[in-house]
């Protein structure tokens, strides 16, 4: 496979022996979520050439970054798991440098703060970024039990968005909530761009600290994320990170490329004619659901999920009584086709009696949801 | 850069500079060599299966470096959190979930020679483990016990600590202790690449944005292959894992595996004499400066490259080294060189009183940026 853009050199992909594949799955992290627009790409190959301070370029794109989107204060992290990480450190140490050398060993320190409350439907394997701070989980379910569970060991108060609609207290709710009792609230908003508005929307609501995660829905490097927010805060994350040596975030390393490539990723975001973009994929998700129009056996629908990965997604199910195609089958023979797609990973079990695959179309190329169409005919015509 | 080029650095009002100083992490390290960016353009042009890339760049990067595996990180810290995660977790799922919060059955503690100890440990005490300091082998023995998941070695300290790197190998292998040795500005020379692995060090980490001129955010871990499997079980695309904030892309995996080629593939012997050619020009024209002496200092472990070391009497010059160094950098380009103390990896011995005393480190420098260096250099100290 050549390459789209640029580099008519070697073929890394091929000589390594890895699949490129067309992505009809989503900004999966796995799949390496999402492409880089080429003026991001640009950005970061300009920022190669050159020495800068690094806290320098950091301090501005950081302040660009906050101008654009409206925010105090922003920083570029390692992906949004290593913003929840520094942003609940910078909760816990504040600009103290005893406590910024010793996160997340809290034991033993007087007056430290070692607990984060979070709704139990808010639950979910990223709270381990937050655990790495060396910090308790407080589960709470109603808003009276979390102004119960709040106490001077309080760090802060935690809220996933995409489980809003499963958990008891709402965003605008649980920010109140921090606001009368003092204890930042955080809120991690990795996936729910689009819409553009809701960049701005959790600090509107009052939360303290936002994330967004750099390689999904901004398509800017996926080794990136955003944390948003009040300015003290960001500081304090910045004292918990690389290119600090002796931090909780050492590890979590940013390069001036990925923050020159965030920046521009978030200009052209802002920038994009969204309304043009969203008629474009509802465009793509029909061209996905004609392609099975014919086979009767299979219900194709267009749904939009509320919050996370919020875009036109396409279900398709049928039962095996009428097809004998299973989910599996098809996500194989659309994986071992050539060229490789992806579908979304999640799928009903071979054995269940209603099978089901789903598709988004916003992370495809353009002419690729052509090939896609037609290759579900082709999978789905050669069964039935 | 293209005249069509934003210059968005400049945009931000961010000061560029020349490199005489050396790979400084603050300073933005290196530049990737141009290869490297250009493959990390042709990988951001496809989506691929991260775990399938990692996997393959993994195995070509041990075959290149002749080891068992290796794994490309977030930076030679995120190795150090990843590899010490790797020696307590093993693959157990449970344990995996919970690290940093380590149950009574979960190994606890790192022994590390107490000259040994640095502001990096903090990558390894993330992991919630006790470091235990030792003076001697027979301490380092008494200390070891059934807590133990590792024994920690910095290699820029070997000629500090009473236990040499062999020693330390084989007290770990006596006891059943995976070694770690944290070797991360430790090219060149080449050979340091494989030595450690080949000593019998369990792992051994590389920063990947210093000599090698790899991604500044990227570094390299090698070593035992179940101990590289049980790491990347805890990093990124792994969600619920210590590591889910250490993200590294697709880009950065291929821009590591293209700098290591590019790095092995080099003429080391024609880089040195480039590299003495760059001190003698900076000496030349500054070897008529009353009481200037200059001379070639290479660290003997660490950033082991020919620096020049500038010495001269304040009194005979009218500037101290803060002075001189001041006015490098607010000149015109703007020049970056480093104190002499913080050039070496051990303390030198302190300048005699009225001596002042620099360093340039020329191995950052571009082709033909030696001689903007030794023209401002004269120019500062003949315009006092």
């Amino acid at each position: 496979m050549t390459s789209k853009r640029g580099n008519a050199g070697r073929d890394y992909f091929k000589e390594l022996g890895v699949r490129p594949f067309i992505n009809a799955a989503g900004t999966f992290t796995a799949l390496t979520a999402s492409l880089m627009r080429p003026e991001v790409m640009d950005a970061m190959n300009y920022a190669s050439k050159q020495f800068v301070p690094l806290n320098d370029l950091h301090n501005a794109v950081g302040k660009r970054i906050a101008e654009m989107i409206g925010s105090e204060a922003a920083m570029v992290t390692s992906g949004a798991a290593a913003a929840l990480t520094l942003g609940t450190a910078s909760c816990i140490t504040g600009k103290n440098p005893d406590l910024i050398k010793r996160i997340p060993d809290l034991a033993g320190v007087p007056g430290t703060k070692t607990e984060v409350i979070i709704q139990k439907a808010h639950r979910y394997g990223y709270d381990h970024a937050v655990r790495n701070c060396g910090v308790k989980m407080i589960e709470v379910e109603t808003a009276e039990e979390l102004e119960r569970a709040i106490s001077d060991k309080t760090a802060t108060l935690h809220f996933f968005c995409d489980a809003e609609p499963r958990g008891k207290i709402t965003a605008e709710q649980f920010a109140a909530l921090g606001k009368k009792h003092g204890i930042p609230t955080f809120a991690d908003a990795a996936d729910v761009l689009p819409p553009t508005a809701n960049l701005s929307k959790y600090l509107k609501l009052g939360f303290t600290l936002v994330t967004f995660s750099g390689g999904k829905g901004l398509r800017a490097p996926q080794s990136t994320g955003l944390l948003l927010g009040r300015k003290e805060l960001i500081e304090a994350a910045r004292m918990n990170a690389s290119p600090n040596g002796d931090s909780i975030g050492r590890g979590m390393k940013v390069n001036k490329e990925e923050m020159l490539g965030m920046m521009v990723a978030i200009e052209m975001y802002l920038k994009r004619d969204a309304d043009a973009e969203w008629k474009e994929w509802e465009r793509r998700a029909k061209l996905i659901t004609d392609s099975v129009a014919k086979v009767p056996a299979v219900k194709a629908d267009v749904h939009v999920p509320p919050i996370a990965n919020h875009s036109p997604s396409i279900r398709m199910t049928w039962l095996k009584a009428e097809m004998a195609l299973t989910a599996d089958d098809i996500r194989k023979q659309m994986r071992d086709g050539t060229p490789s797609i992806e579908i979304a990973p999640n799928s009903s079990p071979a054995n269940a009696e209603k099978q089901q695959i789903g598709f988004t179309v916003w992370q495809m190329e353009p002419g690729e949801t052509e090939i896609v169409a037609k290759r579900l005919r082709e999978v789905f015509n050669a069964k039935v | 850069m293209p005249n069509n080029e934003r210059d968005i650095i400049a945009e931000l009002g961010v000061r560029t500079f020349i490199n005489a100083a050396g790979t400084y992490t603050v300073l933005t390290a290196s530049l990737m060599r141009p290869e490297v960016v250009a493959a990390m353009a042709a990988a951001s042009t496809h989506f691929v299966n991260i775990d399938e890339l990692q996997e393959a760049a993994g195995r070509r990067v041990a075959e290149l470096i002749g080891c068992e595996a290796a794994m490309i990180t977030s930076g030679a810290s995120a190795a150090l959190t990843l590899g010490t995660a790797a020696c307590i977790t093993g693959k157990n799922q449970d344990f995996i979930l919970r690290i940093p919060d380590l149950s009574p059955e979960m190994k606890s503690e790192v022994i590390v020679q107490r000259l040994h100890r640095y502001g990096y440990d903090h990558a390894v005490r993330n992991c919630g483990v006790r470091m235990i300091e030792v003076d001697t082998s027979e301490e380092l023995e008494a200390a070891i016990n059934e807590r133990t998941a590792m024994m920690l070695f910095f290699n820029d300290r070997e000629h500090v600590g009473q236990i040499g790197a062999e020693e330390f190998v084989s007290l770990g292998k006596k006891h059943g202790i995976p070694t770690f040795n944290d070797a991360a500005a430790d090219v060149p020379p080449t050979e340091t690449l494989s030595k450690f692995t080949k000593m019998g060090f369990d792992l051994v980490t590389f920063s990947g944005g210093k000599g090698i001129r790899g991604p500044q955010s990227a570094g390299l871990m090698l070593g035992r292959r179940d101990l590289i499997e049980a790491a990347r079980l805890n990093c990124s695309p792994n969600s619920d894992s210590i590591g889910r904030g250490f993200k590294i892309n697709k880009e950065e995996i291929i821009g590591m595996l293209v700098a290591v080629e590019s790095y092995l593939n080099r003429d080391a012997d024609a880089e040195w004499r480039d590299w003495e050619a760059r001190i003698a020009t900076i000496a030349a024209a500054i070897a008529e400066v009353e009481s200037m002496q200059t001379e070639t200092y290479v660290p003997p472990i660490a950033n082991h490259v020919p620096h020049m070391k500038l010495a001269w009497r304040k009194d005979a010059v009218g500037l101290s080294a803060e002075d001189v160094r001041q006015r490098m950098r607010n000149g015109e380009p703007s020049i970056e060189t480093t104190p002499a103390s913080t050039a070496a990896s051990l303390p030198l011995p302190p300048a005699p009183d009225g001596v002042e005393e620099m360093m340039i480190g020329v191995w950052m420098l571009q082709p033909g940026e030696a001689e903007i260096v030794a023209r401002r250099l004269r120019e500062v100290f003949t315009s006092v």
